[in-house]
């Protein structure tokens, strides 16, 4: 019987013969395994930084016209606004020196964000032209925090009805759970290592998929994606060993994650994440092929230095997908293809 | 013939004009135990098609007539691996290295006192750690029984060797993580009865260094009492480091008296 990495070796050399692996006829790097493969453009959103500079890019959502919206922690401009081919629209913010998480709700029509700030210990709902709707502190209501510098949100996500949930991912570990009146209607999870606890709950988000809706959390020091009721009740563990994953983001039947850091967790590494429906990890651009033994993923890693501690993806219609990265020497979002 | 090498080359330039010049990352290196007494086994990965591992055991630098990795490497002494990954279509990796120790040659000992003690959050499973010949892994949090850390100037230890005097060094097993304010100290000076005994300066850290094992081996004259006396003197976080003359951390997981081979 061929063994396992034989069988790798060998499925790769005929991709290779092929023509699948590494390179387009035209040069281009390709990433990804499976279905999931992508054309690189490292150059997509580079702007001139006189003008247009960032910091770390932090997060990244599309609105309904297609524009790709980026958040970024430099506040001479919060916002900076593309479109697909990476073409600059719009730009404000100046307000935000903590901007880190962005989330994207239509409701009814008209469409908001939502930003976390980890220096203002805040969550700050904005129109897509930057008015601010409102700004909520730290929770006081919850009776588990005595300051607000215990409280460092790094997420949100929007329910249908309007409830808002806040991953706490750089303070307290809690999840928090308001109605769209601010009122807070539950607290779940906190620091530690047991099933429904966390290690950087740093992103959250809705997962419709099935029958009834649940939220996704990552636990990224834990390299775990767990899963929860609407009402914080744990549904289950996803591992995936050796990706440190910042926030998950469902489109179609898959899991989009930026992974920051990998393998050992080294400074500099990082691929994407992609999972499929039964949420297994399918296809890893920047990573090695994903591999299950006995339904364990074998620890991932680096395997091309194409990103630096990816932080973000989003995905558009087409599936392409826009990359922000964290501590990556003031550099924009890459673009992947897909092929 | 001709016509076809030379559209050949064309073909070649192209392909490399128009590509971006991208790095493979560091192979994987992954060993049994970094401490043996008999052998230990390192293994090497970069699972990418095309790419060929090379690697050296002596420490020297990997380079493109370096031995090229076939299998899993057995190793019966004390040894540095260091690996470098190639691929034709890409930039040569970093190189990673992986030092593994054989405790053939060991002595018995125990670390009676540290002052000052380890930092509240790093006092891993206390100062027995540090002779319990169990290698705590690169990303210290991940081991944090194994692990001491401390954020101080000076770190004095006192060391019981029943054995007085068989074996000639001292062997620090330490943490190098610059990004994480980590490094091997400036110095370590080795005592018996108010003498000194043995002295080791590290190199000046240059910036971009990657995470890393460290051993500081500090050759020792014979000694004739059973305790030594340790002086650590913390690197002052060079200019180029964020924290720039704050004193870095020290990072302990293992202290060894042993023969200097």
């Amino acid at each position: 019987m061929m063994k396992r990495r034989e069988f790798l070796k060998s499925s790769l050399w005929a991709a290779a013969g092929m023509g699948l692996v590494s390179w387009t006829s035209r040069g281009e790097l390709v990433l990804g395994h499976g279905d999931f493969r992508y054309k690189v453009d490292l150059n997509w959103g580079a702007l001139n930084a006189q003008f247009y500079p960032v910091k770390d890019c932090h997060e990244l959502v599309q609105d309904k016209q297609g524009r790709i919206i980026l958040l970024t922690n430099h506040t001479r401009n919060n916002i900076l606004i593309y479109n697909r081919d990476g073409r600059l629209l719009d730009a404000w913010g100046t307000d935000f020196p903590g901007a880190h998480g962005l989330t994207l709700k239509d409701e009814g029509g008209e469409e908001f964000l939502y930003i976390t700030d980890t220096e203002r210990h805040e969550v700050i709902k904005t129109t897509l032209n930057g008015r601010v709707v409102w700004a909520w502190g730290y929770p006081k209501a919850s009776g588990v925090y005595d300051s607000p510098s215990q409280y460092i949100p790094t997420e949100t996500a929007v329910a249908d009805n309007g409830d808002v949930y806040i991953a706490d991912g750089y303070g307290s570990q809690y999840i928090l759970h308001y109605n769209q009146k601010g009122e807070l209607l539950n607290v779940f999870g906190g620091r530690g290592e047991g099933e429904a606890q966390f290690l950087n709950a740093h992103g959250i988000c809705i997962d419709q998929r099935g029958q009834a809706p649940e939220l996704l959390i990552t636990a990224r020091q834990q390299n775990q994606l767990k899963r929860f009721g609407m009402d914080g009740a744990l549904k289950g563990v996803i591992d995936l060993p050796g990706a440190y994953i910042c926030r998950p983001v469902v489109h179609g039947s898959n899991v989009y994650l930026g992974t920051i850091w990998s393998g050992d967790g080294s400074s500099g590494t990082g691929f994407v994440s992609i999972l499929d429906e039964h949420n297994r990890l399918i296809s890893a651009p920047g990573g090695v092929a994903p591999v299950y033994e006995e339904d364990q993923l074998r620890p991932m890693y680096q395997v091309l230095r194409v990103f630096t501690h990816p932080h973000d993806v989003c995905v558009d219609e087409d599936e392409n997908l826009y990359v922000a990265q964290w501590n990556a020497g003031f550099t924009y979002p890459i673009k992947l293809t897909r092929v | 013939m001709r016509r076809m090498y030379f559209i050949f080359l064309m073909l070649c330039s192209g392909l490399a004009l128009a590509q971006p010049r991208i790095q493979l990352s560091p192979p994987q290196a992954v060993v049994d135990s970094v401490f043996f007494t008999e052998t230990t086994t390192v293994r090497l990965e970069l699972d990418y098609p095309g790419v060929a591992l090379r690697y050296t055991l002596d420490g020297s630098p990997v380079g493109s007539n370096s031995s090229v990795y076939k299998g899993p490497l057995a190793l019966s002494q004390s040894a540095t691996v260091s690996a470098k990954a190639f691929h034709p279509d890409f930039e040569d990796s970093p190189q990673v290295s992986i030092a593994v120790r054989s405790l053939k040659y060991n002595q018995p000992l125990s670390i009676t006192n540290a002052t000052p003690k380890p930092a509240p959050q790093y006092t891993g499973a206390g100062l027995s750690a540090l002779t319990d010949r169990q290698k705590g892994a690169l990303n210290f949090a991940a081991t944090p029984k194994a692990w001491l850390g401390w954020e101080t100037d000076t770190l004095r230890m006192q060391l019981n060797a029943p054995e007085a005097g068989k074996v000639n060094m001292l062997v620090f097993s330490l943490l190098d993580n610059a990004g994480a304010w980590i490094m091997p100290p400036a110095v370590v000076k080795v005592y018996d009865a108010g003498e000194q005994i043995g002295q080791f300066e590290t190199a000046r850290p240059e910036p971009g260094g990657p995470t890393q094992y460290h051993f500081l081996e500090v050759p020792l004259k014979p000694w004739s009492s059973d305790t030594l006396e340790v002086l650590v003197l913390a690197r002052q976080l060079p200019d180029w480091h964020d924290g720039a003359g704050r004193p870095a951390w020290i990072f302990l997981d293992e202290i060894l008296l042993t023969q200097k081979p």
